[in-house]
């Protein structure tokens, strides 16, 4: 298994530069994700690994050796394509031993280690078929199965389970983290979905516009989001953020309630408050707690069945997002009262860059 | 680290050898026409040849059968086309629907595309349109009228018709197609709005088939305008020049008169012919490229 | 049934046979002239016509007894098989190159090709006519198959490169992540993949080389002719010989007939230059 570092890589199509000087360190054995808006370049920077497409500047160093002149037949990557890229007129064995068969290997090696990736992926009964005659999932399987067969040094994934109804989704991303575990080997995977990024990775890379906005663990991400993109992309619904006026002891909301942040001189004005919805709580208005208690309107309530999303409209702050139970009663249309409390929030300066989070509970 | 130069690509090469081989038999005849057009050069007396300059191009201008053959193809033309694509929406669309049979009557209206010139033009001179013992003929007594000489009394509207017949299956052929990929439900949708067949057919369907009609006028002009076998296997051309085109015309003086300097000159026109209609094929097509 | 809908059913009954009608027009010559074939030179010219008749096979046995008729044949077969493949051979990479290599000049490359296609065969007959004499290639096979091929080499090239532009770029891209060179990659999955559309060209090249009566016609006298200069003997006044006129040109065009049948609807790709699809 192998370990990448990429530096200062940049790309341009026609005028217009897509990866603006990327450095990245892809670990041993680590299951990367490269998460992003469309367009952000993520797909590109996995076809700059793959050779796929050449790189304008920078370098790619793969265990030490430098591969960013070589074609993508001759890096010993595997790719598994978001359309899959079956070969229509060959068997799945006959797909999955392609390369090898280039390759120019012995036919019972081969042979043994077709078997053995499609015992892993439960594809036996399906080698003689055709890929017409594959479902989307097992077409899917079959993808994977010719990426394993080539035990290639790094797997790269381009968002393989964007074709894939919901159901197969869920299914195919717990066959992928099993794969992993098993495997143990050096994942590089692009997705636009947060859910398989945070479920799936050991490093999440976040892509915006060409550039790495925040790497790091899932859960490093989440609770402590380096900016307002990285806050705003990572949780479903997402954070809600509410600007502050005021200086330094004299916070205020936008509706003139007084908010207390701990003053402190590094701390700048046009300040913005972030909230996740897991943050907030409804409360009577009459109870005592920190922070404060703001009136609004339920606008909508999506009832999930294990929790609850509500949307509450309150005046002159906008819509606030609020997750509660599944049981939580409210109506739309009813008034209801919101705690916001500051210790539970994140702060970020006028252009967006977080200046502190809330203790992790 | 420094700028990467763009890797060489030398798959590019492979084209070659067509643009080449496409260059030499475009660029090295067309140039020896030029110069032939300049010389008085009759293949019966080669020693004698010179340069006249511009002679050629007078002479074929004021060659009485030039104009009469740039009528003529001009006529020939014109109607083949005005027939073909009048005749092939009509048809396309009266089998666009499924009916017993379908298949078959498609074969048939394709068919004679597949024949050969020669034979389509012999057959319809010979075994049809011959006033005393062809199947036209026979039709006309049959109704008490006195069988037409086709080829003798109207020689080009003969041509036109032959060569109509072998062309309309293209354009029928080309319709049927562009007419399965209309959208069957604007079609369902203008019917509840109360269109009736001649509404649905003169307010969809023609405009649908606005771009393909183009293409067929296009792409029929270009081998219209060559139309050869046909005329040389039925009429030589006859009588007189009334049913000489500009081919023929050139055919003549090249390999009937050996006037290799003439034929040059008439070939220039017919180049020049050729490419005003040309540019506007170029336009579509390139058109096309560009919306993939 | 309520008279409106009585009417458009008596409507569509119009409809379909006047389809028939047009289709049966159409094939009329055709079938006229296959009838003819199988009866005698006497029964062929009489008036009025004769529907029903005896049979005979006499036009094509003498026709295929004489040598003359294999011969150009054969003429055909070669002529028309040799284009295709030379066309093949060079069109194939050139419509890779087009199609998986373009540059900023592969588009105005395309047109320019295209643009050779409309130049009138009587614009350079005099130079290619003398060409030929003088390299003793007159009256030859080879000329006929260099220049058969040369002018369908632009539909060749359009057809595959559309047909190519159509196979979807990542499974190329998955044979080079598999590791496969260039060369590799045509062989073992662009070629199998585009086998259907490859076979389309080589038909239409086939069909339009078989059929093709200008430079067949003045390049030929005896010993390259194909079949449309054989037919085209028969326009002679002297004697007619409708008889044998039929069977000879049943025997050209057959072939051609079935063959076009089968693929119609690939050819029209082609014939448009990929502009109707």
């Amino acid at each position: 298994m192998a370990r990448l570092e990429i530096r200062s890589l940049r790309k341009r199509f026609d005028d217009t530069e897509v990866i603006k000087g990327v450095d990245l360190t892809v670990e041993e054995r680590e299951f990367c994700v490269f998460l992003g808006p469309s367009g952000c370049g993520k797909s590109t920077l996995l076809r700059l690994i793959a050779g796929l497409e050449d790189a304008d500047e920078g370098s790619m160093v793969l265990d030490g050796k430098d591969i960013t002149d070589l074609a993508a037949s001759d890096r010993n990557l595997a790719m598994v394509f978001q359309s899959y890229a079956l070969y229509p007129h060959m068997t799945v064995r006959q797909n999955m031993s392609f390369a090898l068969r280039l390759a120019k290997a012995e036919p019972a090696a081969i042979a043994q280690k077709v078997e053995r990736a499609a015992k892993i992926l439960a594809l036996d009964p399906l080698l003689e078929r055709k890929p017409g005659q594959l479902s989307g999932g097992q077409r899917q399987r079959v993808a994977i199965g010719r990426a394993i067969v080539r035990e290639p040094r790094i797997f790269l994934f381009d968002e393989p389970l964007s074709n894939l109804d919901a159901a197969l989704r869920v299914q195919m991303r717990l066959e992928i983290a099993r794969l992993h575990q098993e495997l143990k080997a050096t994942t590089i995977y692009v997705t636009h979905d947060q859910v398989e990024a945070m479920t799936l990775a050991d490093k999440v890379v976040i892509f915006n516009a060409g550039r790495i906005e925040q790497v790091g663990s899932p859960l490093d991400l989440y609770r402590q989001p380096a900016n307002r993109f990285v806050a705003s992309f990572l949780g479903m619904p997402p954070m809600t953020f509410l600007d502050l006026s005021g200086s330094n002891g004299a916070r205020r909301l936008a509706n003139g309630q007084a908010l207390e942040i701990p003053a402190s001189p590094s701390i700048p004005d046009g300040l913005a408050l972030g909230v996740r919805p897991e943050q907030l709580a409804f409360c009577e208005p009459g109870d005592a707690g920190a922070g404060v208690k703001l009136e609004g309107r339920l606008a909508v309530v999506e009832r999930l069945g294990s929790d609850t999303c509500a949307y509450v409209q309150v005046e002159k702050l906008g819509t606030l997002t609020v997750r509660t139970g599944g049981e939580y009663a409210g109506r739309a249309g009813a008034t209801v009262c919101v705690r916001l409390d500051p210790a539970r929030c994140h702060l970020f300066d006028a252009k967006g860059v977080a200046l502190s989070h809330p203790e992790a509970r | 680290m420094s700028a990467r130069k763009s890797k060489t690509h030398p798959e590019r090469l492979l084209a070659q050898p067509a643009i080449l081989m496409l260059f030499a038999w475009m660029i090295v005849p067309l140039l020896m026409t030029v110069y032939f057009s300049t010389q008085y050069f009759n293949l019966l007396y080669p020693k004698k040849s010179s340069f006249v300059g511009f002679e050629n191009f007078v002479y074929f201008f004021t060659y009485p059968s030039f104009w009469t053959s740039v009528v003529n193809t001009i006529l020939l033309v014109g109607s083949v086309l005005a027939i073909t694509v009048v005749c092939g929406v009509l048809i396309s669309v009266l089998v666009d629907q499924h009916f017993p049979g379908q298949g078959i009557v498609r074969m048939l209206l394709i068919s004679p595309f597949f024949v050969m010139p020669t034979v389509a033009a012999l057959a319809w001179k010979n075994l049809l349109m011959n006033p005393v013992s062809g199947f036209f003929a026979w039709v006309a007594q049959l109704f008490g009228l006195t069988p037409v000489n086709w080829f003798a009394d109207w020689p080009l509207l003969s041509v036109i018709f032959v060569v109509a017949w072998e062309w309309l299956p293209f354009a029928i052929l080309i319709f049927v197609t562009a007419l399965q990929s209309m959208d069957r439900e604007q079609k369902e949708a203008a019917q509840m709005d109360g269109a009736r067949t001649w509404d649905v057919f003169w307010h969809l369907t023609v405009p649908h088939l606005r771009r393909p009609i183009a293409v067929v006028v296009m792409v029929e002009a270009i081998f219209l305008l060559n139309v050869f076998a046909e005329i040389f296997v039925t009429t030589n051309g006859g009588p007189g020049d009334a049913t000489t085109n500009v081919p023929f015309v050139v055919y003549t003086q090249a390999l009937l008169e050996f006037d290799v300097g003439a034929a040059s000159a008439g070939g220039l026109v017919a180049v020049v012919l050729a490419n005003i209609v040309a540019v506007f094929l170029i336009r579509l097509i390139g058109k096309t490229l560009t919306e993939r | 049934m309520s008279p409106a809908k009585s009417r458009r059913k008596n409507l569509n009954a119009v409809r379909i046979v006047a389809a028939w009608a047009v289709g049966v027009a159409m094939f009329f010559p055709i079938f006229w002239m296959l009838l003819t074939s199988f009866k005698t030179e006497l029964d062929a010219f009489s008036m009025p016509p004769r529907f029903a008749f005896r049979p005979t096979l006499e036009n094509y046995e003498q026709i295929l007894a004489r040598a003359n008729y294999m011969h150009y044949a054969w003429n055909s077969v070669a002529t028309a098989g040799g284009a295709t493949i030379l066309g093949m051979l060079v069109a194939v990479p050139a419509a890779y190159a087009f199609a998986f290599h373009p540059t900023k000049r592969t588009r105005g490359t395309l047109l320019w090709m295209l643009s050779t296609k409309m130049l009138p065969g009587v614009g350079v007959l005099v130079p290619i006519y003398l060409i030929a004499r003088d390299t003793n290639l007159l009256d030859s096979r080879t000329a006929l198959v260099v220049i058969f091929a040369l002018t369908n080499l632009p539909i060749m090239v359009w057809m595959i490169y559309t047909y190519f532009r159509d196979v979807p770029m990542d499974i190329v891209e998955a044979a080079r992540m598999d590791g496969a060179s260039t060369w590799e990659a045509l062989r073992h999955v662009l070629l199998p993949v585009s086998r259907g559309g490859l076979a389309s060209t080589a038909l239409l090249c086939l069909i339009l080389s078989w059929n093709e009566s200008f430079w067949s016609l003045n390049l030929t006298t005896s010993n390259a002719a194909p079949l449309t200069a054989l037919v085209a003997s028969f326009s002679s006044p002297e004697g007619l010989f409708w008889a044998k006129l039929s069977a000879v040109s049943t025997l050209a065009c057959a072939p051609i007939l079935v063959l076009g049948w089968l693929s119609q609807k690939q050819l029209v790709r082609g014939l448009t230059f990929g502009a109707v699809k």
